[in-house]
């Protein structure tokens, strides 16, 4: 009898679970599907785009990585809510057109030479070099 | 005297408990066990939805923590998919790229439509064409009216750009972006830039640097590079 107790109630919790994390998954889902972003603009980038991403990497990209704000937003909790504080408007707004302006008025300001191509680039790939180059820098 | 002993040794060697009590205390175990685990999963739960929540309010870093959380407590791993698809929406596409890949060799089962779209809008944004072209080739109904018709126009693009025979410069540009990463010590992402570097070179007549990737055996400095 006490065997079949425990066993039932084994069974049950079993249940609970699995439905929980069904409707977590479902939840999760839903969200993913209301928030679908829209994807930039392809264009084939160009090596001297990738100077231009050196150039920045070096300088300011190399500073955000090993400051405050690289070792925030790589590490954990604190970092993401940081992340979010600095950048977050223009992230959250999920407007492509607005975040690439917010890209080269930043990469402008930083690097004399920068180019609206070259702030293309920091965009797309300033995030192996600490997010880098504008997104960090324009707004601070 | 030696009867005795006997006596003495037969009763050492009983079995205190009955088979019955045995079974019941296993039981006991056995259900802790579930209980402990059951528990475990609905804390994961607990964050995967709120990680929902958050992502559905337009709050990707909160997103991201509740589904990172929920990746560390649980056990299906689903929510690794989750967490990348916040890192798409908080414009880190590079490190989306790395989370997906990685998501996928932890709950390879657990990829679908949905994800899908948002990995190739990471390969788009990190400027991986052809990765996001195969990915966008297999989104169709299943991802939702709105998402399948955004997979088609950004397909379309995407072909279409891919149709004019690729300059040295992007080729020399994907080497350059591979080599930095392979570097820092991202194996992931080199490989999926140097993955473009062979397929734009294929799509050259003369074949332009096809594989030049670094030799992979060297060890990452204090820092996490290599050299």
């Amino acid at each position: 009898m006490i065997t079949r107790i425990l066993t039932i109630g084994a069974a049950a919790a079993m249940l609970v679970a699995t439905a929980a994390a069904a409707d977590g998954n479902n939840e999760a889902h839903e969200a993913l599907a209301t928030q679908a972003p829209s994807a930039s603009k392809p264009e084939l980038p160009d090596v001297s785009e990738a100077d231009g991403a050196n150039h920045h990497e070096g300088e300011d990209g190399k500073a955000n990585h090993e400051g405050e704000h690289g070792k925030a937003n790589h590490e954990g909790e604190q970092g993401e809510a940081n992340h979010e504080g600095e950048h977050g408007e223009a992230n959250h707004t999920g407007d492509l057109d607005e975040h690439s302006q917010i890209g080269e008025q930043s990469a402008a300001g930083a690097d004399p030479a920068g180019s609206a191509e070259r702030a293309g680039s920091d965009e797309h790939g300033g995030r192996s070099s600490g997010n880098s180059g504008p997104e960090h820098e324009g707004p601070h | 005297m030696a009867a005795g002993r006997r006596e003495t040794a037969a009763r050492s060697t009983k079995v205190p408990t009955s088979f019955a009590e045995v079974g019941v205390k296993r039981m006991i175990l056995v259900l802790a066990l579930l209980s402990s685990s059951a528990f475990a999963g609905t804390g994961a739960d607990e964050h995967l939805l709120a990680g929902a929540r958050e992502f559905r309010a337009g709050h990707f870093p909160e997103a991201l923590v509740q589904f990172r959380v929920a990746e560390k407590l649980g056990h299906s791993n689903e929510a690794a998919w989750y967490a990348a698809a916040c890192l798409v929406r908080l414009k880190r596409p590079e490190e989306a790229v790395e989370a997906f890949s990685a998501a996928e060799k932890r709950a390879p089962g657990a990829r679908d439509e949905l994800f899908d779209y948002y990995r190739a809008v990471a390969c788009n944004d990190a400027r991986l064409y052809l990765c996001a072209d195969k990915l966008l080739a297999g989104v169709g109904d299943r991802a939702g009216p709105r998402i399948r018709d955004e997979a088609k126009k950004l397909h379309a693009v995407i072909q279409e750009m891919l149709k004019v025979e690729p300059p040295k410069g992007a080729i020399d540009w994907y080497h350059l972006r591979g080599q930095q990463a392979f570097r820092r010590g991202r194996a992931e992402l080199a490989k999926a830039y140097f993955d473009e570097v062979a397929g734009l070179s294929a799509r050259r007549k003369d074949h332009y640097r096809p594989a030049e990737v670094p030799v992979a055996s060297s060890k990452p400095d204090a820092k996490g590079q290599r050299r």
